[in-house]
């Protein structure tokens, strides 16, 4: 800080020599001239002092018959009369100034910060369907209506925030797991049925007629709960129905095929090591490119690029990065036996992974791997227990008792 | 000259009696150290000699002999002072 304030305001370097140095700095001292560094070599003395100081030295030079020799002047004065001759080199300091100022009132950058079902593509569009886009002026993005667009637009969002930083806008939403059904078919009157054939293992009915109970063998389509619920008179005649929305846990068993093959021959992506790079660059919407199309048969092209960015949030529209073409083949290689078993049983095992992350459990597995030429087939069934009973909405009701269903 | 004794045993036990400090009262000189690199002073009437082995102050009541190797004023003003080096005595003269 010191040294920063002695540079803005400048100072200078002398050499003193002659009889009486030390009265020169006792002087110096007594009319509040601030001498630092002072370096003794032999009889000569170095030291630096402001510059205004130094035009106040001429009556202590006089006095002590000391001779002072200017050796360097360091500071802003100085460099500012330097600069007077570069009027080229400040003109375009200045604007270039005044067009990064410019530039920071425009947004550069649009980042989602965790991406979900909304990706930022959707995102991207959407904003645009807002006239939020790349180079849009920053003090006309109204954040509280994006956010509350935002959430209108794709009901799975619960919750967003969107905030700018910088030349960047930082969207950040969250998103609801379930989705939400529409209440009037919650309300509406339905029947459960089965979805698969199988056994029932247990049945709890919360509302609804149970037309099925344990250990009884269901096919697909099956009524499995009735909401149609009869009302008696005094001499058990039916008075009329009331219809509800049928709610049961029904816990089915059921057989699952399971079927996967795998060639023994298989062809792998080798790359040979040939590469060519060339260098991109986009300023806006224009974009340059160094790139000339490889003559390889096949390859994989590589993109990478990058923002260009001053300090850490001031992101400018301009995009560099090199584009790599890598050259490949496939070779054709054949798996052993045991190698084919292993990823046959890998597939099954994350097969059975899914099934239970869907809430079913695996009571029974019947699945072998058989060869059969240069394939390698996994077949079999599973035995399983799952949740079934699928909501079917009673369309027309008759008081009669007669239901058409959909 | 005797009255100028009495005056400065009676200026000394007010200062004593009142403890004020001793630069304050005496005109001492105010010397710091930081380790054996740099020494700050304050309270000085003057230098008397500066090389770069040896700096000698002029204080209130005494000579200060700085002695050392590279010594280098680093800022000298009318109220303190900093030396920087290699500090191989302090003397009082």
């Amino acid at each position: 800080m010191i040294k920063f304030i002695r540079s803005f305001r400048g100072y200078v370097r002398i050499r003193v020599d002659g009889p009486a140095p030390q009265r020169f700095m006792n002087l110096c001292s007594v009319h509040d001239i601030l001498l630092w560094d002072i370096v003794v070599d032999g009889y000569v003395y170095e030291m630096n002092l402001f510059v205004k100081d130094f035009f106040r030295l001429r009556p202590i030079v006089k006095k002590t018959k000391m001779k002072v020799v200017l050796i360097e002047k360091k500071g802003l004065p100085f460099h500012v009369q330097k600069w007077k001759k570069r009027k080229v080199f400040i003109c375009g300091s200045f604007f270039c100034c005044i067009g990064l100022y410019a530039l920071s009132f425009f947004l550069w950058d649009i980042q989602l910060v965790q991406e979900g079902n909304l990706t930022q593509e959707m995102l991207l569009s959407f904003l645009q369907d807002q006239d939020v886009t790349y180079g849009c002026y920053k003090k006309e993005i109204d954040i509280d209506h994006i956010e509350k667009a935002l959430r209108d637009e794709y009901p799975f969002i619960i919750w967003t925030s969107c905030r700018l930083e910088g030349t960047r806008l930082f969207v950040e939403v969250k998103e609801n797991d379930k989705t939400v059904e529409e209440t009037d078919a919650e309300q509406a009157p339905c029947n459960l049925y089965a979805t698969v054939d199988g056994t029932i293992v247990s049945i709890i009915t919360r509302s609804g007629i149970p037309k099925v109970k344990a250990g009884d063998v269901v096919k697909k389509g099956d009524v499995l709960v009735v909401g149609e619920v009869p009302v008696y008179n005094d001499d058990e005649t039916i008075k009329e129905y009331m219809y509800v929305q049928s709610d049961a846990d029904i816990r089915l068993e059921t057989e699952i095929s399971y079927e996967d093959k795998r060639s023994l021959t298989y062809q792998k992506k080798v790359y040979t090591g040939q590469e060519k790079t060339s260098y991109y660059w986009r300023i806006h919407k224009n974009s340059f490119s160094t790139a000339r199309l490889p003559d390889y048969e096949e390859y994989d092209i590589v993109t990478d690029l990058k923002q260009a960015k001053i300090l850490e949030d001031f992101y400018l529209p301009v995009y560099y990065g090199k584009i790599s073409y890598r050259e490949y083949r496939y070779e054709d290689l054949i798996y052993t036996e045991k190698e084919a078993k292993a990823l046959l049983m890998y597939e099954f095992e994350k097969f059975c992974k899914t099934l239970q992350q869907k809430g079913v459990q695996i009571v029974e597995k019947n699945v072998k791997i058989e060869k059969n030429g240069r394939t390698l087939r996994a077949g079999g069934n599973i035995v399983v227990e799952m949740s079934d009973g699928e909501p079917e909405l009673i369309r027309r009701m008759k008081q009669t008792g007669e239901i058409q269903s959909e | 000259m005797r009255k100028t004794k009495l005056f400065d045993d009676a200026k000394n036990h007010i200062s004593d009696a009142l403890k004020l400090p001793k630069d304050l009262a005496k005109g001492e000189a105010l010397i710091g150290l930081t380790g054996r690199e740099e020494v700050f002073i304050e309270n000085y009437k003057g230098i008397l000699e500066c090389t770069s082995e040896v700096v000698m102050v002029a204080t209130g009541r005494c000579r200060v002999r700085i002695v050392g190797k590279n010594l280098k004023v680093s800022y000298y003003t009318n109220d303190e002072m900093k030396i920087e080096g290699f500090l191989q005595q302090i003397l009082f003269l």
